[in-house]
This record gives structure tokens, C-alpha cells and sequence, in this order.
């Protein structure tokens, strides 16, 4: 079967012709989730180029080990997500690394009452930059919990990859929001 | 709607309802968090930073690799079976062969049982031995009892017995 048949298939019909000795099936989930998973970890630990490779890689080799354990009523790229971030904590831990990338340090953000949307007219690549920076400046968890909402992984699954409950999943995702509001809004505001 | 259940549902991008509305129309803590979060949500960095090509090949390597090895595995399982298939046959015909020999060998130090055992297959020649025997018998004694009427002796056997009186 060609990859450009492969590419209709669905993460369970790949999996399992992967399981089935059909390398090609490997490839096309592979290029699927390949750009996904590297923009979310570098997003996920700005500026650790190398870091990230290494968890890149070593997420993907698990995933290679462990797909015989996959269940298919979760989502393929929440389970990928799930791995590298016990990867990225099993490093921080190894290193004992403390600081802005400790996945397990939650700061408690301010609140502001910020109008909303104050960068509504803005250039959106220079939004985007300036996001990134913003997005840098948050908490681990609540980046994490941002950056996989943005990729459309439910509530439930992203309390389960930084088990926690979905309250608290929920409640990092407010202060990442409003944050990140206050944060583009101080930016504007200098900018002009 | 309260604001939590407002918060929840904005964020997780669910379908607003006609209470969503009319709960983020009232609040504007709610409406400020759904106007940020849908303008935000979207927003990905300019550039996208992409894996290289030797990340790629590497971690495709990994893939093919898995894949070698797992028939490898499977060719040595197959063969480890076989193995283990052959080493029971060989056991079970050896104890099959022990166990016959046994019961033989106990056989031959009980008389009676020894013919019947031992000679299993000249059973047919036994049986015709023991009924030739039985006739002969038979006839021997019709002879000595002056009658020869039995129905099985078709022939007549005539013996002349001399008259030992005299």
C-alpha cells in the first residue's frame, strides 16, 4: 500500500498495520505528527534546542516500543504528548534542575483585569512573536496546558498527562489565558 | 449558568449554547476570558520549527529496526517450539519403549501371562495349536470311552486294540 493511500487511514488502521510488519504505516504516522509534536516541545521548553531533539527522539522510540500497548479510544498524539512529558520531567529530575522548567513548580500568576483583545489590529506575525516571548514567561504547567489546548487535547487528557485533575488542568488553563493577556497587553502598551 | 461552568465550557471549546450566551452577555469576567482565549487559540509562532533530516532517519531507523528485530524474535520462537515439540516426542517414544520393555520383562517372570504377552503376535498360531491340542484330546478320550459320535470329528478313526485278556 502506498503512502498516499496510508495517509487516509486512521492512527488505529496505521498502528495496527504497523504492528503488522508494515514499516510504510510507521512512516505516514510518523510524518503526521512529526512537525506537531517538534513546534509543541520546542514551544514547551524554549530555547533547549537540544533538549528538545533528544526528547523528540527518545518520545518517538517509545512510542516505536510501546504501541502494542496503545488503547484506541485514546487520542494517538495525547498518548505521544503523554510520553514526552514524562521524558522531559524524567530529565528535570535527573539533572535537578530547578528554575522556570520545572515541570513540578506551579507559580501562582496574577490576575489582571486587562481589557480584552487590546492587540486586536496588530500585524499577526509580530502578535505571534510576541506571544512566544509572553508564552516563555509563564509557568511550566500552565504553558503545558496552553500549548495542548492549542493543539485540541481535551481537558481530560491533559489532566492525565500532568496528573492532576481536570479542575486544576482547567484552572491552570484561566490563569494561562489571563496571563498571557496582561503579558500582551504591557506589550502593547510599549510598543506604542 | 455559573461563571465556573462558563469557564469550563469556554475554554474547552464546546459549542455555546444559548445559556453560554447569554451567561458570557452578563459577565464580563467570562466574555474577557471567551474573547482572549478565541483569539489567542489560534495564534501559532510564525516560524514552525521543524525536526531535521538526521532526526527523521534516525528515528525511522528506529522503526525499521524494531521491526527486523521482532522477526528475528519471531523466527527464534518458532524454532524454540519446534525444539521443545521434538524433545517431548522423543521423550514420550523413549518412555513408551522403557515402559513396554518393563512390562515385557515383567511378563516373562509370570509363566502364565508370558505366552500370551510375549507371543502377542502368534496369537493365531496359539489358537490353532490349543484347538488341534482340544481334539486331540477330545478323540483320545471318545476312543477310550468306546464312542466316537462327536459331532466335530467328521472322520472316523479307527484304532485296533489289542485284547490284552488273553
Amino acid at each position: 500500500m502506498g503512502n498516499d493511500l496510508k495517509r487516509d487511514l486512521s492512527d488505529s488502521e496505521l498502528i495496527d498495520s504497523f504492528l503488522k510488519d508494515e514499516l510504510s504505516a510507521f512512516e505516514a504516522l510518523y510524518e503526521r505528527y512529526r512537525k506537531q509534536l517538534y513546534a509543541y516541545l520546542h514551544r514547551l521548553l524554549p530555547g533547549q534546542h537540544a533538549l528538545v531533539e533528544d526528547i523528540f527522539q527518545q518520545t518517538w522510540i517509545k512510542v516505536i516500543n510501546q504501541l502494542h500497548g496503545y488503547r484506541h479510544n485514546q487520542k494517538f498524539l495525547a498518548w505521544v504528548v503523554r510520553i514526552s512529558h514524562n521524558l522531559a520531567i524524567d530529565h528535570f529530575r535527573r539533572t535537578k534542575r530547578e528554575g522556570q522548567n520545572d515541570f513540578g513548580n506551579d507559580k501562582n500568576p496574577l490576575l489582571s483585569d486587562e481589557k480584552y483583545e487590546p492587540w486586536k489590529n496588530i500585524d499577526r506575525n509580530e502578535l505571534s512573536e510576541a506571544l512566544e516571548t509572553c508564552i516563555r514567561k509563564l509557568s511550566a504547567d500552565q504553558r503545558e496546558v496552553f500549548l495542548l489546548r492549542q493543539e485540541d487535547i481535551s481537558f481530560k487528557e491533559i489532566a492525565e498527562i500532568q496528573k492532576c485533575s481536570i479542575n486544576t488542568a482547567l484552572g491552570r488553563m484561566q490563569y494561562a489565558v489571563r496571563n498571557l493577556q496582561k503579558q500582551l497587553s504591557e506589550w502593547n502598551y510599549k510598543r506604542r | 449558568m455559573n461563571c465556573e461552568k462558563a469557564k469550563e465550557l469556554i475554554l474547552s471549546g464546546a459549542e455555546s449554547g444559548e445559556k453560554l450566551e447569554a451567561h458570557i452577555a452578563s459577565c464580563t469576567g467570562c466574555r474577557n476570558l471567551a474573547s482572549a482565549w478565541a483569539s489567542l487559540k489560534d495564534i501559532r509562532p510564525a516560524t514552525i520549527a521543524e525536526p531535521s533530516r538526521n532526526l527523521d532517519l534516525k528515528i525511522r531507523g528506529a522503526a525499521a529496526a524494531f521491526l527486523d528485530n521482532r522477526k528475528i524474535h519471531h523466527k527464534v520462537f518458532v524454532r524454540r517450539i519446534f525444539m521443545y515439540a521434538t524433545a517431548a516426542c522423543c521423550v514420550f517414544v523413549t518412555w513408551f519403549a522403557l515402559d513396554n520393555i518393563d512390562r515385557q520383562s515383567r511378563a516373562h517372570r509370570n509363566g502364565l501371562v508370558s505366552s500370551g504377552t510375549i507371543h502377542w503376535s502368534n496369537i493365531d498360531m496359539e489358537k490353532d495349536f490349543l484347538e488341534l491340542t482340544s481334539e486331540l484330546e477330545l478323540g483320545i478320550e471318545n476312543i477310550y470311552s468306546g464312542s466316537n459320535a462327536d459331532s466335530r470329528n467328521e472322520k472316523d478313526v479307527e484304532i485296533s486294540i489289542p485284547d490284552l485278556s488273553t
